[in-house]
Order: C-alpha cells, then sequence, then structure tokens
C-alpha cells in the first residue's frame, strides 16, 4: 500500500467513525419502540437528553364562521322561552356564536325556579345554569391549542361524551369554535354504577342547544 | 496515483475540520467557539429586534413600528456611545463601575462568561411513566400551558399516585408516609387507571385519571392534618393556575376559566369550607383560591390537589391534557431552579397492566363504607406507630 492510498483509508475510518455518527447514535427507535424493548429494572439515572425534546403549545384564535351561525339563528324555531337568553345585539357581543338551552335545564332547581347566568369572556363565553341533580357550564371559545403533529384527530363536529370526576361533559367544535358542555353532579362525586347524567341525558341536552347570539 | 492523492488531500482536510461537521440528529453538541478570535472576523450577529426594511424595497412593516431604526448595511454594529448616568450628575468615568452599566463586558470580541447552571431543585420521572401497574400514561413532552403558574403558593409538592402511593387503596401504609414527601421524585399520573368510563383522547387506553394528583407540603403537615380531624386543614395554600374567572364552584371543585388561552382549570378537594374566592370572582395568576384538604362531597379522599387542565385541541376539540409537563415547567420557574428528569424505569412494567378484578378504583380508593373502615383503622395504626418512631421534622 502506497502512502496516498494509507492516507485515503485513514480519512474514510475518520469519515465512519469521527464525522458521521455510528449507528447505535442514530437509532431509528421510535420512543414507543423503546419503551417496549426499555429495561425494567428500577435504575434511577438523570436523563440528559430531556431538555431537548420539550415542546411548547401556544394557543391561537380560530376563525369563526359568523355567516353560518346567523344563518342558523335566523331559520332556527325559536320557543318562546328562548327569547329571555336572546343576546344578539349586544354591544360586546361574545367572540363565538352564543349556545344556549332552549329550556332553562332538564333537571330545574328544587324550587322550581331557574338559575342561570351568562359570562362574556375575551376568548367567548361562559354560562351556568343550576340544576338538582347537575349543574350545567356551557363554554365556548374561539382558541385553538396546538397538538403533536402524529396526534390522530377525531371529528370535530361530533358529539363527544365523557364520564368526569365531577360527572360528565360533551366536547364538539362548531362554527369554528369549540365548546364544552359540563353536567356537574350535585353532592356526592359519581358512583361505580351510578351517575348524576346518562349519556343519553347529555347527548340530548347538547343538541337542544339553539344559537343565542351572534356577532 | 493521482485520483490517491487527490483523495488524501480532501480526506485530511475533512479530518481536520471533523469536530466542526454536525449533521442534524446526531446526537452531539456543538463545540465551543474558540476563544482567541482572528482579526478581520464578523462581529457579533445582528441585534434581535425586528428589522425596518427586510426587502430593501424602501416599505416598513407596520406591526412592527421599526421605520426610524437605522439601516446599516455595516454588519458590524457600532459601539452605542456612553451616556452619562443621570442619577450621579458626574462625568463619565470609565473607572467608575456605575459609569460602566455595572462593569459588563461590551467588548464583542471577548467571549460572554458561561452562565451557571440552576441548581437541581427536584427529580421527576419523564411524562408518561406511571408508578408500576397503575395504567400506561400518555409519552408526551409538549408544554401545553407554558406560563402556567404553579398552583401551589410556596410549600413543597410532590405530583404522583394517591391510589398507588402509600397510603392509596392499591398500595400500603398511610398517606403520611415519608416516601411520599421529602426528595421522592414526581410522577406523572394522567392516564392512570380507574374503574370508571372516563374515556379521553390523549390518553392511550380508556378508563383513565383525568389530571394530576399532587400531595403538599410534609409528613409533619400532614400528621398534623390527620390529628386535627375534623377540622379542616389551612396549612397549604393553592393559587389560580393563570388569570381569569371563577367559574363554577361545585361541592368538592372548582373551576377556573383562564382568561388568556381559554383553558379550564379544575381544583378538587381543597378545603370547600374556607375557599378565598368566589363565584365570578375575577383572580390573577398567583392569587390565593383555597386550601389543601380531602373533600370530596362527604366521603373524603387522601390530601392532595386533583388539578386538571382543559383545553381547545386542534382537531379535537376541548378535552382534558396532560398537565405534568406545565406543572414541571412552572415549578422550576417557582423554585428558580430545575428538575431532573430520571430515566425510565418500568414503561414495560406499566405497560402490560391489567385491572383487577373486583376492585373499584376511585380517585383516593376510597368509595365505599368497608373502604373507609379500613382506611381509617390501618391509618391509625400506622400512624401511631410512625409518632413514636419520627421525631424528625421535615
Amino acid at each position: 500500500m502506497t502512502y496516498h492510498s494509507a492516507l485515503a483509508v485513514i480519512a474514510a475510518s475518520a469519515l465512519l467513525v469521527g464525522c458521521f455518527p455510528l449507528e447505535e447514535e442514530t437509532s431509528d427507535l421510535t420512543p414507543e419502540d423503546t419503551m417496549t424493548f426499555a429495561d425494567p429494572a428500577p435504575e434511577m439515572e438523570p436523563d440528559s437528553s430531556a431538555e431537548e425534546s420539550i415542546e411548547v403549545a401556544s394557543a391561537r384564535k380560530a376563525d369563526i364562521d359568523w355567516a353560518a351561525a346567523r344563518a342558523e339563528y335566523a331559520g332556527q324555531p325559536l320557543p318562546a322561552e328562548t327569547d329571555a337568553f336572546g343576546i344578539a345585539s349586544m354591544g360586546s357581543a361574545p367572540s363565538v356564536p352564543v349556545l344556549l338551552p332552549t329550556a332553562p335545564i332538564r333537571a330545574a332547581s328544587s324550587d322550581g325556579t331557574p338559575s342561570f347566568k351568562v359570562m362574556p369572556m375575551n376568548d367567548g363565553y361562559y354560562a351556568v345554569f343550576d340544576g338538582e341533580a347537575y349543574d350545567m357550564i356551557i363554554n365556548g371559545s374561539d382558541r385553538i391549542t396546538p397538538i403533536r403533529a402524529d396526534e390522530p384527530g377525531l371529528d370535530p363536529e361530533a358529539l363527544r361524551f365523557e364520564e368526569t370526576v365531577t360527572g360528565a361533559q360533551v366536547s364538539f367544535k362548531r362554527f369554528g369554535a369549540a365548546y364544552l358542555v359540563e353536567f356537574n353532579c350535585n353532592g356526592r362525586p359519581p358512583g361505580p354504577d351510578l351517575n348524576c347524567v346518562t349519556e343519553d341525558e347529555a347527548i340530548a341536552a347538547v343538541q337542544d342547544l339553539l344559537v343565542a347570539g351572534t356577532q | 496515483m493521482r485520483w490517491f492523492s487527490g483523495v488524501g488531500l480532501i480526506s485530511v482536510l475533512v479530518l481536520a475540520s471533523c469536530d466542526a461537521v454536525r449533521l442534524p440528529g446526531d446526537g452531539r453538541t456543538a463545540p465551543e467557539p474558540p476563544v482567541d478570535i482572528p482579526d478581520g472576523a464578523p462581529g457579533p450577529p445582528p441585534p434581535v429586534t425586528p428589522v425596518s426594511d427586510p426587502y430593501g424595497d424602501g416599505e416598513t412593516d407596520p406591526d412592527t413600528g421599526t421605520a426610524d431604526l437605522p439601516t446599516d448595511a455595516d454588519p458590524t454594529p457600532e459601539q452605542p456611545p456612553i451616556e452619562a448616568d443621570p442619577s450621579d450628575g458626574d462625568e463619565i468615568d470609565p473607572e467608575d463601575p456605575e459609569d460602566n452599566d455595572a462593569g459588563q463586558n461590551t467588548d464583542p470580541e471577548l467571549p460572554e462568561t458561561p452562565v451557571e447552571p440552576l441548581p437541581v431543585v427536584f427529580q421527576y420521572f419523564a411524562p408518561g411513566v406511571l408508578a408500576p401497574g397503575s395504567g400506561t400514561g400518555r409519552q408526551d413532552d409538549t408544554v401545553f400551558v407554558p406560563d402556567m403558574v404553579f398552583p401551589i403558593l410556596d410549600d413543597p409538592a410532590f405530583p404522583g399516585s394517591q391510589v398507588w402511593g402509600f397510603g392509596g387503596g392499591m398500595s400500603t401504609g398511610g398517606q403520611c408516609d415519608a416516601r411520599n414527601y421529602g426528595d421522592t421524585p414526581w410522577r406523572d399520573n394522567f392516564c392512570e387507571h380507574r374503574s370508571r368510563q372516563r374515556d379521553t383522547p390523549l390518553c392511550p387506553s380508556n378508563n383513565a385519571h383525568q389530571g394530576q394528583d399532587i400531595r403538599v407540603g410534609t409528613r409533619t403537615g400532614c400528621l398534623e392534618m390527620v390529628a386535627d380531624r375534623p377540622a379542616k386543614p389551612t396549612l397549604y395554600e393553592v393559587v389560580a393556575a393563570e388569570a381569569g374567572v371563577i367559574q363554577y364552584i361545585g361541592s368538592y371543585s372548582i373551576n377556573l376559566k383562564g382568561t388568556e388561552t381559554g383553558n379550564l382549570y379544575k381544583y378538587l378537594h381543597l378545603n370547600m369550607g374556607a375557599l378565598q374566592v368566589s363565584e365570578d370572582d375575577t383572580v390573577e395568576a398567583g392569587d390565593l383560591i383555597g386550601y389543601i384538604s380531602d373533600d370530596f362531597g362527604g366521603t373524603p379522599t387522601t390530601y392532595h390537589l386533583h388539578f386538571e387542565i382543559k383545553s381547545p385541541l386542534e382537531d379535537i376539540g376541548f378535552t382534558h391534557v396532560p398537565p405534568y409537563t406545565s406543572l414541571v415547567a412552572s415549578y422550576e420557574k417557582r423554585e428558580s431552579g430545575r428538575g431532573e428528569r430520571l430515566t425510565e424505569e418500568t414503561i414495560g412494567v406499566a405497560s402490560a397492566f391489567v385491572p383487577p378484578e373486583g376492585v373499584d378504583i376511585t380517585q383516593g380508593m376510597i368509595n365505599t363504607e368497608a373502604d373507609l373502615i379500613d382506611q381509617a383503622a390501618v391509618e391509625t395504626e400506622l400512624l401511631s406507630d410512625d409518632s413514636l418512631n419520627d421525631s424528625t421534622p421535615e
């Protein structure tokens, strides 16, 4: 081997060993793969790579389809009692269409007098309706919090029911805004076989919501 | 021969520059810049203020309001003239530290003083590494609320499982066990298994715990709270995580609606008889809301805060998001220190979770009269023993 070819071999080795990472360092294992083959031994060592993987989610504002909301508001059959909740044309109308129940709440207060309030917020509004078995809290927001790219999305228009530690909730998107309707049990928390609201009842309550205010 | 010579020369050059070559994702850090900077080297990077005319067409960005900034083409910025400090009224004296910007180094050709890393003030397991046997967590480093204020005012806090922690229904010991406090590392318990059908999109399996449980204080404080029963404690202060409005107060929960993010924060198990807020109150981040307790609609749970965040997620809508990373970030801010992440230790075990038959796993594992009696009896015995053996306050 000549001097020059020896030099070339040395250089090639340098390229492989020094400049380019070894295969071990650039493993294509996903976190899930790593999880599967992780050593379960109870070693507690500092993880120096943690700082590099942190991401930050910053909320942004959604585009609201006001035309669709106004069309629905104009076309829906409004029961007489809904007029009491109509908050269209308010000077500082919320930044999302306001959805409210056609009736104050299915389970009325113990004295028969419904109690409710609507509170405009700078991202939308919320409304609270006091009931007997549960209180109902409606949230509407024009904020969007991004999620990581590999997160499987859901049908945003679908009514998604979840039980919670205080009762249940239904979430959905409409007119570009995010809505959450909470059913908060009064008194004790939901038991092992009994909640203060069933899925059918909660979904029906949400389906009864009407557009009560637009910009 | 010439070919070998050419390859050899190129290779020597590559070898010489090897330490400077870095590829994305190679896991290696960039080398420190050399201390000696030769004459004629470019100056420091340009200022980070917005550029007034980025395209050189004479138009400025109306949003940045930078039309009056100079557009000096010289890449080496001039040193601003030193102005006299009007507070001391004397002439500029280079030797006077007050006139020399507190002695800061303004010479761009000298290396900056390395910043000391913040001290480690707590340790935590990675997001999604739940207590062994408690379910499958979500491995997600996203900080969903980067500006959040830690929900405990100034006491030590220990996020972790209540059910699988000492004193919980799936473990042994009393809730005031010293191993729940002190130097115990933090643990995520978002997505921890629950018996009820609490499904949430961000958890890999159904029947999930939708928040983060946080023990607060010390073992001694815990024993004091137990000893003072049936009085409810006002020992550890709970504060608003974000500026907003107290939207709703239930029998054992408080909803805080965040003004800026649109997030909903739910606080559970506070001393509901000593809340410092009322419905519709406006609060600033860090304002006192109430005190750590065990209220759970009649039947008590362990002394802890159950903390939830619901965010309006893109393509999903309002849903529970993992609070853990936001808690880590906000605790680091509160303590002016940093958390040290521990390597994943038990993921393999946790992912093989099988729910036990006939056991109703709920928040705090205190759900029936029988569980209550058992819990009280065990706790009384352990606390009695612990009181005799422990004279060291934490």
